[in-house]
């Protein structure tokens, strides 16, 4: 789900997408994830996981650094 | 009204600075309750009764009103330290602690006392009202001196500024956004206090106003970080996962 938000799609899709709900279940056609996959060749699902990933990368790097700058807001004037 | 505004900021002012106390046994940021009782202090040197009481043990030459300058001073400093470092503030830091900030505190400070002596000071009133007369050298003096002292507070509110706007603009916790905020407005509301000769003398209190409105800002926004401190440590500190995002 995290990835699915990162992705900009619904957490639902990530649900269907990790199969923890049927396609049927979130209201997708019949084989659709299955369609989605096999009309993306290797090298392009490839970079695109890729993206992703790198997306999800960003956002929790940057949750990080908010972290740590709180925690030194704390430590000094806490 | 001006007299509520001063009681109220000193009750504010104090009950900060006593409910720190345990966490200054405790270690905690010890220079913040310094702080906070310095300005209570400063406060306190700012209303009529108590400053004629203080100044009165201090001979009724308004050596008192020379000792709060200092006060000021000495809390807008550590302050200034404090948020600058929290906010990770280097190019304020150096402003404040660098040799440049240091030497800025020693002119003005010099200043300030060469021209406190120079005035004719007899006779105790908070904020030197009605102390000078109508010399006008010696009213030129308490003009000059006045803005001595206005000029430090407003140089470390100037530093401090652009970091507490950028901590406004970014995903920081609510909670540290709006103490930026009102820090942020703390330091606008001293840099205004530069702009006190223009303010003609019957809106008086207009000065007043921005002078509480600074100092409630300032205390208001550090107790802000402390106390959202004290709500994230009841919180059970379990390390986030990717998944709870």
């Amino acid at each position: 789900m995290a990835t699915a938000l990162a992705a900009g799609v619904s957490p639902a899709g990530g649900l269907v997408a990790t199969g923890v709900i049927t396609e049927e279940e979130a209201g997708w056609p019949p084989g659709a994830r299955q369609a989605a996959l096999d009309s993306l060749s290797d090298g392009e699902l490839t970079v695109l996981a890729g993206d992703r990933l790198q997306a999800l990368g960003k956002v929790l790097r940057r949750q990080e650094q908010d972290q740590a700058q709180t925690e030194k807001i704390w430590e000094n004037l806490g | 009204m001006i007299e509520t505004l001063q009681w109220t900021t000193l009750a504010i002012c104090a009950a900060i600075a006593v409910a720190r106390i345990p966490s200054t046994f405790r270690g905690e940021n010890r220079s913040l309750f310094g702080i906070f009782a310095m300005m209570t202090l400063a406060i306190l040197l700012s209303i009529q009764e108590p400053y004629l009481v203080i100044d009165g043990a201090l001979g009724g030459l308004n050596l008192a009103n020379l000792l709060l300058r200092f006060v000021i001073f000495g809390a807008i400093f550590f302050l200034g330290i404090r948020i600058s470092r929290g906010f990770d503030a280097k190019e304020a830091y150096w402003f404040i602690t660098g040799r440049v900030g240091i030497s800025v505190l020693a002119v003005i400070s010099a200043v300030m006392v060469v021209l406190f002596f120079l005035m004719d000071t007899d006779g105790s009133s908070a904020g030197l009202t009605g102390v000078v007369g109508t010399d006008p050298w010696n009213s030129a003096l308490l003009e000059y001196y006045g803005a001595a002292g206005r000029a430090y507070p407003a140089y470390v509110a100037l530093t401090l500024l652009p970091a507490m706007l950028r901590a406004l603009a970014s995903r920081l916790p609510g909670l540290i956004r709006a103490a930026a905020a009102l820090l942020a407005l703390g330091a606008m509301a001293t840099a205004l206090t530069l702009s006190f000769p223009l303010i003609p003398p019957n809106l008086g209190q207009i000065e007043f106003i921005i002078n509480y409105t600074a100092v409630l800002c300032f205390v208001l926004g550090l107790a802000l970080i402390w106390a959202a401190r004290v709500v994230n440590g009841r919180k059970p500190r379990a390390r986030r996962t990717s998944t709870e995002t």
